[in-house]
């Protein structure tokens, strides 16, 4: 069981929880959480060891699209990259939807 | 020859395998890898066939390619089913029996995939105490009240289950995810990669991002 920790700076607050995804091969769960730290906080748990330098591209290209301050949980289930960025996308959708973007 | 996503195919020796880069030196020296491999899901060129080579660990898995005149035989999931009783001492044994049961009386065709079904097809142990069963259900058309009654019933077996469910020249999905979230998304994977999709008047519909 790997644990990996990634922070960020942020500086958008959000209000609400989201939690995507499923327990299956190939998939993942994510839970966000907001917070009022000023960075996104990326901890995901995977049973798949060995692949920390995917992950990191992952996480990067999601903050780099998504500035919350929040804290995102991810259980892994031995998802492809494609599948995470999804879920990822798909539960910041569920936080951000009332935030206003220009 | 028909060749679909999760059959095993089994060839003469590793050499016979088609690929541009190198393989990782697990999979040259492990007897998982030496014969066999585990159709992909990927788009490719006529008579090239994607598959996974698989060693000892969950770590180890090597995507490459084989081309079909290559192939010896093709063993699918379906074709397993028959060969259920003779696992009998296996941990998965009374959950896959539940399973062959239970989808007999509904007319589905299904098959072990996963750690089970390699197991199954070529005999090499590479299943633990806790692996969960993966299997494949094989369906025409969405039938909803269907997946959410066979989601029921897998729920209530006593090993965790993990069912896919394989649409000819569409794709597949997680059952658990399509019967949760068959509204707000969720994921088909096609041999172009993954897709967040819903249903809408009994119809996959693809759900684009704003």
């Amino acid at each position: 069981m790997d644990k990996l920790v990634y922070s960020f700076p942020a500086t958008k607050k959000v209000n609400k929880r989201a939690h995507v995804g499923v327990v299956g091969s190939g998939d993942l769960e994510v839970l966000i959480e907001p917070t009022n730290d000023q960075k996104t906080v990326v901890e995901i748990r995977t049973g798949i060891t060995g692949f920390q330098d995917t992950w990191k591209k992952v996480v990067e290209r999601f903050v780099s699209q998504h500035d919350i301050s929040a804290l995102i949980t991810i259980n892994d289930f031995g998802a492809t990259p494609g599948v995470v960025s999804i879920r990822l996308a798909q539960a910041a959708e569920v936080v951000t939807n009332d935030i206003i973007h220009y | 020859m028909e060749i679909k996503v999760h059959d095993i195919v089994e060839f003469a020796s590793i050499e016979k395998l088609t690929d541009h880069t190198s393989l990782p030196p697990w999979a040259v020296n492990s007897p998982e890898a030496a014969n066999y491999g585990v159709v992909r899901r990927m788009a490719t060129s006529k008579d090239i066939v994607p598959i996974g080579l698989r060693g000892k660990t969950r770590e180890q898995r090597a995507g490459t390619f084989i081309h079909q005149q290559e192939i010896l035989r093709v063993i699918t999931p379906e074709s397993l089913i028959n060969q259920i009783d003779e696992h009998e001492q296996q941990i998965y044994y009374s959950s896959l029996r539940k399973i062959r049961e239970e989808f007999l009386k509904l007319n589905l065709t299904w098959g072990p995939t996963g750690s089970v079904g390699f197991e199954m097809a070529t005999s090499h142990k590479v299943t633990s105490t806790n692996s969960d069963i993966d299997i494949s259900i094989y369906i025409k058309d969405i039938d909803h009240h269907l997946l959410v009654e066979v989601n029921q019933f897998i729920d209530k077996l006593e090993f965790r289950i993990d069912a896919q469910v394989e649409i000819p020249q569409l794709g597949a999905f997680l059952l658990n995810d399509y019967v949760k979230h068959s509204e707000s998304g969720f994921i088909l994977r096609t041999p172009f990669g993954p897709q967040l999709c819903n249903v809408q008047d009994e119809r996959i519909r693809l759900k684009v991002n704003v």
